[in-house]
């Protein structure tokens, strides 16, 4: 369970790192706000801090060597998912209801590690 | 020379990565089935049992594998015991090799000790050892042809790196059904998504012919005349070889050494037990720690007088820095310490690997194609020969490797030399690839054997259903997850094939019907 928390954490880290590009940005929400774009900096700093996070948790879950492997599988695969739904379903990325499922499944996955580790 | 370091950077980019290209592409996809191999040979061995992974008795393991290697080859110079204790070796294995070259490899069943029977095969390990063996070739030949090979791929990473403008600006970025910008957005996206892995593999492999490729390094600190040796004692003190003694003696009563073993490592934590010269009065017994379960490669050794049961020396998994290094290098790069969700990580950095070569080997004849309708008719035949090459490869190498596995199902169980016909299978078919890709217009050669490949791979499972009765039906539901693994892996790779047909199908009636009703030229 831990290893789909750091993939979906390297996943949210990833959406809001090209959620804080422009090109993509006006693709994903064409009828956005732009705060993401406002707060281009912040944003990327809580998008690296998601990615930090994963890796931290994968090193907690194994070692340092065998979590920091995992850490960059995690990053490159969470990374062409949402580089191939920029082009297939920008849309998506860019809909409330993405957000809401992330943070909903991130919520479950920690409370189900907290309380089963 | 070209004008601009960049531009200089982006010719060699070109060069390396075409000249072997077919040669990486290879290598990546039978690199990357090797991530899969002890599964692949277990499908290929369709009569062994269901590798049960449970925790089994050493002690029992050690014995049943000794009784078996002393009605087996009482004389052998060497005994290997390898006990089942993971994916990586799932199965109780019972090695020999005696003075004349002669050898033994037998699986045994954990129960009983009787060792299991199953069909020549050539499995998965063989498919795994082509990425750096090859096939058919002198080893002399094939080490330095692929060091060569491997140096080629670093040069091409680290250009890659070089001339790509935008690897930030264009991280996430992929733009379909544009021609040659999707082939350059996909080459950059597998590529630099995948980056840490590909430069990881390269340069590790790199690692591994070290010594071959750097002789002189060695002969530096330690001499030329028998240098070599010496400075393998070093760095190796656990292969140090001994010879033979003249007189007999009895063995040792192994269960003293196995307490020990334990009192060293826990209980059930050994990995396999060597024994050199049994019944002899130099024998040497080694024990091995279980596989690593991190990317260090190594495992510990205890090494034991065979005759008096003395332990000699005990030699820890981390030993200096230097070879922990190289240690960590070759274990992250065979991946062995991977449990299932990281081996899919690597199954899946692999595959991007294998996309961005065959990526880039598309790049190159759509590129040149464009200016070839322009000017330079003279370049075409090279263009052609490009794209042919990139056909026979690219789509028939997995038809191949799809024919490998037709072959282990299809060869009859008591042809001779069936394991070897398994490979010739593959290699045939690969040639009639080739001439296929020769003699066909480009367009039908990629569409014919996309087909192909979509055929051969999606009766697979059937195939699997009629010859065997470990088919999806069956194996879903006893959790056999290796069959089921390997079936539905099987129909992925035939649907993607099947999608790439449609695909490509529908491009050539799109730019059909674009010509038909372009108006004659007047001449």
């Amino acid at each position: 369970m831990s290893n789909l928390l750091a993939f979906l954490l390297a996943y949210a880290g990833m959406t809001v790192l090209s959620l804080s590009m422009r090109r993509h940005y006006q693709t994903a929400c064409p009828h956005g706000s732009g705060f993401m774009l406002k707060y281009q900096r912040p944003a990327r700093i809580i998008g690296l801090l998601f990615l930090l996070l994963a890796l931290q948790l994968s090193i907690v879950h194994h070692d340092a060597g065998t979590g920091s492997v995992m850490w960059f599988g995690h990053l490159t695969i969470a990374a062409l998912t949402i580089a191939i739904m920029h082009s297939y379903r920008p849309l998506w990325l860019g809909h409330f209801f993405h957000r809401l499922i992330l943070v909903g499944l991130l919520l479950i996955i920690s409370l189900f590690n907290l309380v089963w580790m | 020379m070209k004008a601009t370091f960049r531009q200089s950077m982006a010719w060699l980019h070109t060069w390396a990565g075409l000249i072997l290209g077919w040669v990486l592409y290879f290598m990546f996809v039978t690199g990357t089935a090797g991530y899969l191999d002890t599964e692949i040979d277990r499908w290929m061995q369709p009569e062994l049992p269901v590798a049960s992974e449970a925790k089994n008795d050493d002690r029992r393991a050690i014995q049943l594998g000794l009784s078996w290697l002393n009605k087996q080859a009482p004389d052998a110079q060497r005994w290997f015991i390898s006990l089942p204790q993971d994916r990586n070796s799932p199965y109780l294995r019972a090695l020999w090799s005696d003075a004349d070259g002669e050898t033994g490899d037998d699986q045994l069943d954990i129960a009983s000790g009787n060792p299991l029977n199953a069909r020549d095969s050539a499995g998965g390990q063989l498919l795994y050892q082509m990425h750096w063996q090859l096939h058919y070739l002198p080893r002399v030949f094939t080490n330095w042809f692929i060091t060569i090979v491997t140096m080629f791929m670093f040069i091409a990473i680290v250009t890659g790196i070089i001339i790509h403008k935008n690897i930030f600006k264009d991280f996430f970025t992929f733009r379909r059904g544009k021609g040659q910008r999707s082939w350059l957005d996909t080459h950059n996206l597998m590529s630099v998504l995948s980056l840490p892995f590909q430069l990881m593999i390269t340069y590790s492999g790199l690692i591994f012919v070290m010594f071959i490729v750097m002789p002189l390094l060695i002969a530096a600190f330690y001499g030329g005349d028998n240098g070599r040796d010496r400075f393998f004692e070093d760095i190796f003190p656990d292969s140090v070889q001994i010879d033979k003694a003249e007189q007999p003696a009895a063995l040792v009563n192994v269960n003293q050494l196995i307490a020990s073993a334990e009192s060293h490592w826990g209980k059930n934590n050994i990995g396999y037990v060597d024994i050199n010269y049994p019944g002899n009065a130099h024998a040497r017994i080694t024990f091995g720690g279980k596989n690593s379960q991190s990317p260090l490669r190594n495992s510990p050794k205890l090494i034991f007088d065979g005759v008096s049961g003395d332990l000699l020396h005990e030699i820890p998994a981390r030993s200096s820095a230097a070879r922990a290094t190289r240690d960590v290098f070759l274990g992250l790069h065979e991946g062995l310490f991977a449990g299932p969700f990281l081996r899919v990580l690597y199954l899946l950095s692999g595959l991007m690997g294998t996309l961005m070569i065959a990526s880039g080997l598309i790049l190159w004849t759509s590129k040149r194609r464009q200016r070839l309708t322009k000017n330079r008719p003279a370049s075409a035949k090279g263009v052609a020969l490009v794209e042919r090459l990139n056909i026979g490869t690219i789509i028939g190498l997995p038809i191949a490797i799809a024919a490998y596995f037709w072959a282990n199902r299809l060869l009859p169980l008591d042809f001779i030399n069936r394991a070897e016909w398994e490979a010739h299978v593959m290699f045939i078919v690969w040639s009639v690839m080739f001439l296929h890709a020769a003699f066909r217009p480009f367009q039908k050669a990629w569409i014919e054997q996309s087909g192909m490949a979509a055929l051969v791979f999606l009766l697979l499972p059937v195939l699997n259903a009629l010859t065997t009765d470990r088919h999806l039906a069956q194996s879903l539901p006893a959790g056999d997850w290796v069959f089921v693994g390997f079936d539905l892996s099987m129909l992925a790779l035939g649907l993607f094939f099947a999608g790439l047909m449609f695909k490509l199908t529908k491009q050539q009636s799109a730019k059909v019907d674009v010509l038909a009703s372009r108006k004659p030229v007047q001449v």
